[in-house]
């Protein structure tokens, strides 16, 4: 069922991933050419040296985890046609098509920018063209490139697949049963964006926590009675060991205290560019730079520009200061952190009432030290290990709510022992899911950024705040 | 609070539908009917994938429970805001939308669901009339009798167009 392999690019995680002609012919696109530019993981570099690699190789690798998870399943006897194996490969490929310059950090304030130009002060007037001033997700920017990019637009056409077709893979428009479930290969709690994810942060950090038994999944792939796609029995340690390592992946990685530090200050610069008009991102102008071939420059290096820009030219010091920050790689400094571990149940009313006294003290403090309350930055998380909690049975699936049928359509099913039926790990008693499912990491910090010369103020800062909050 | 959030809640009030998410039927209606404010053109970037109930968002979610305790725990971020006149107006203009038709005899989020879940199959996945109505029988089929009360009223909003 292979369509022809008829090139072979050498990858560090996979070894050698082949492509069929029009993969090839994709990634030569100049739309697809661009994320070799844009960094697959934002400023991790900065605290990890190797981390810097693209959503070009991420966006290839996740294109051969996808023809391997397909091939797996076609040995477990699910019907499927060449023509769909390129589909969801080519769904795969470009699933990342769409990301903006620093991926989430400007998606982040593109959103909180264009939608809070909706929202004006009493007695503010200022035009609005809703048209045009409205915010694109990755996602739906993506669906943009296939449609308006004359170039990827008209090979994927020559070929017979339709742009529109392939961007719904990945934006999970899909309404068929069957095609739903197969569009989440792409999206579910081990998918082959996470797969790559996983093995590709790993490999370039140098972090233990990629040495998954990927062949060994691959091999214990299956569909249940109800077609459902599921894992046997026997891939039940692999798959707790795969979901585990993802969630030190992100304590490692995500939340390592430099990283956040410098995504809380990247967020800030980002909306900095946008409010003081040095980058454009609305829907209107993301369309117009598609059509016009100036979205394949709209990567990490313009942005950079960018950023220097500002930190020259701003007239906010505070605005100036975060952009400085970041080109000289002065992280922000961690003042105050706390880390607990919780029920589910509880739905984090503990977490709650911390962020309410953390806010209010960082209040006092920015009265107390005369910093003021645009130089600290709070950053809170709940981690959870799978995206449902352990207490659904199959039975309730019938009365699902939509919060829990994400949930379930995205965790990951086991056959039963009678092999037709399938149900969520975290209901498998013998799985660590099962139990680690009840809880939630939470975490909360209070980091401040302080200018050049006033760094000796940190201790007493440090200090201070572990006087309020212990 | 983030303005994204801040929109979120006027866009909500707007509306009139009540920024609560304590039931199933709480949060299936500020879904539907981001969803169907979102059609008049204001954006506020959230998209929606297929699911059991009909269209549905999952950083929608993300949002509301977020939003749900910055109200929680201090509202003083939204005095003295207010949506943009021009979003306001094309807000109002499908108010009346939401309201259950009277000789309908649905809840308010079940008759979203019917509207939102209409347009999603014309719109987005390009089916006919009868398809969709095929569909909704399928899946729905304690909505699918007022399918065609449903698209009228979408079609009599200007949600739908070229009948």
């Amino acid at each position: 069922m292979n369509a022809s392999i008829v090139k072979r690019v050498s990858d560090p995680v996979h070894g050698s991933i082949g492509l069929t002609d029009l993969e090839t012919r994709v990634i030569e696109t100049r739309a697809f050419q661009r994320l070799r530019y844009v960094k697959h993981l934002g400023l991790v570099y900065l605290v990890f040296p190797g981390a810097d690699f693209s959503r070009f190789s991420h966006s290839l690798g996740t294109c051969h985890v996808m023809g391997r998870l397909l091939d797996a399943l076609f040995r477990s006897g699910l019907s499927l046609k060449c023509w769909d194996r390129q589909r969801f490969r080519l769904a795969a490929l470009l699933h990342d098509i769409g990301h903006y310059p620093f991926s989430h950090a400007m998606e982040d304030a593109v959103s909180n920018h264009y939608t809070g130009r909706y929202v004006v002060a009493d007695g503010e007037d200022r035009p609005l063209n809703l048209e045009q001033e409205r915010p694109f997700n990755h996602e739906r920017a993506g669906k943009e490139v296939l449609l308006g990019d004359e170039e990827l637009r008209s090979i994927l056409k020559e070929e017979g697949y339709d742009p529109e077709d392939i961007s719904s893979i990945f934006m999970r428009e899909e309404h068929e049963p069957n095609q739903r479930r197969l569009a989440s290969l792409l999206s579910s709690d081990l998918d082959a964006d996470r797969i790559d994810y996983l093995l590709r942060t790993a490999h370039h950090t140098g972090l233990p926590y990629g040495a998954v038994d990927l062949d060994y999944i691959l091999s214990q792939l299956l569909v249940d009675a109800d077609g459902r796609i599921c894992l046997s029995r026997k891939a039940l340690r692999a798959v707790d060991h795969f979901l585990l390592s993802r969630y030190f992946d992100y304590l490692q990685v995500a939340y390592h205290k430099t990283v956040v530090a410098f995504e809380l200050l990247l967020k800030d610069v980002l909306a900095a560019l946008l409010r003081n008009g040095l980058i454009e991102c609305s829907a209107g102008w993301v369309g117009q730079a598609i059509r016009n071939g100036e979205w394949s420059s709209f990567d990490d290096t313009y942005v950079w520009g960018k950023i220097r820009e500002l930190s020259l030219t701003a007239s906010d010091e505070v605005d100036k200061l975060k952009a400085k920050a970041i080109l000289d790689r002065r992280p922000p400094k961690l003042v105050w952190a706390s880390e607990f571990l919780g029920s589910r149940d509880d739905h984090g009313e503990h977490f709650k009432l911390q962020g309410k006294m953390v806010r209010s003290v960082i209040s006092d403090l920015a009265k107390q030290f005369d910093v003021p309350r645009s130089r600290w930055l709070e950053w809170e998380a709940d981690l959870k290990l799978t995206k449902m909690g352990p207490h659904m049975s199959v039975s309730k699936a019938v009365h699902l709510e939509e919060d829990d049928e994400d949930g379930l359509e995205q965790t990951v099913h086991i056959l039963d022992t009678q092999g037709s039926a399938s149900q969520p790990i975290v209901s498998v008693r013998q799985s660590l899911m099962n139990i680690l499912a009840n809880y939630v990491l939470y975490a909360r910090r209070i980091y401040v950024i302080l200018p050049e010369g006033e760094e000796g103020r940190y201790e007493e800062i440090k200090s201070a705040a572990q006087e309020h909050l212990g | 609070m983030d303005p994204r959030l801040i929109a979120l809640e006027l866009f909500l009030t707007e509306l009139d539908i009540p920024v609560k998410i304590n039931s199933l039927g709480d949060r299936k209606r500020v879904q539907k009917a981001v969803y169907l404010g979102q059609l008049t053109g204001v954006d506020l970037g959230y998209r929606f994938g297929w699911y059991l109930m009909g269209p549905y968002s999952p950083a929608l979610t993300r949002d509301y429970y977020a939003l749900a305790e910055s109200l929680e725990s201090d509202e003083s971020e939204l005095a003295g805001k207010r949506l943009h006149p021009s979003v306001s107006q094309r807000l109002r203009r499908i108010r009346q939308l939401l309201d259950v038709p009277s000789e309908i005899p649905l809840l308010q989020e079940d008759w979203l669901e019917l509207l939102a879940s209409y347009h999603f199959l014309r719109h987005v996945r390009g089916l006919s009339h009868d398809d969709a109505a095929l569909q909704l029988n399928l899946h729905k089929p304690h909505l699918a009798k007022y399918t065609d009360a449903a698209a009228d009223s979408l079609y009599e909003f200007r949600l739908l167009s070229g009948r």
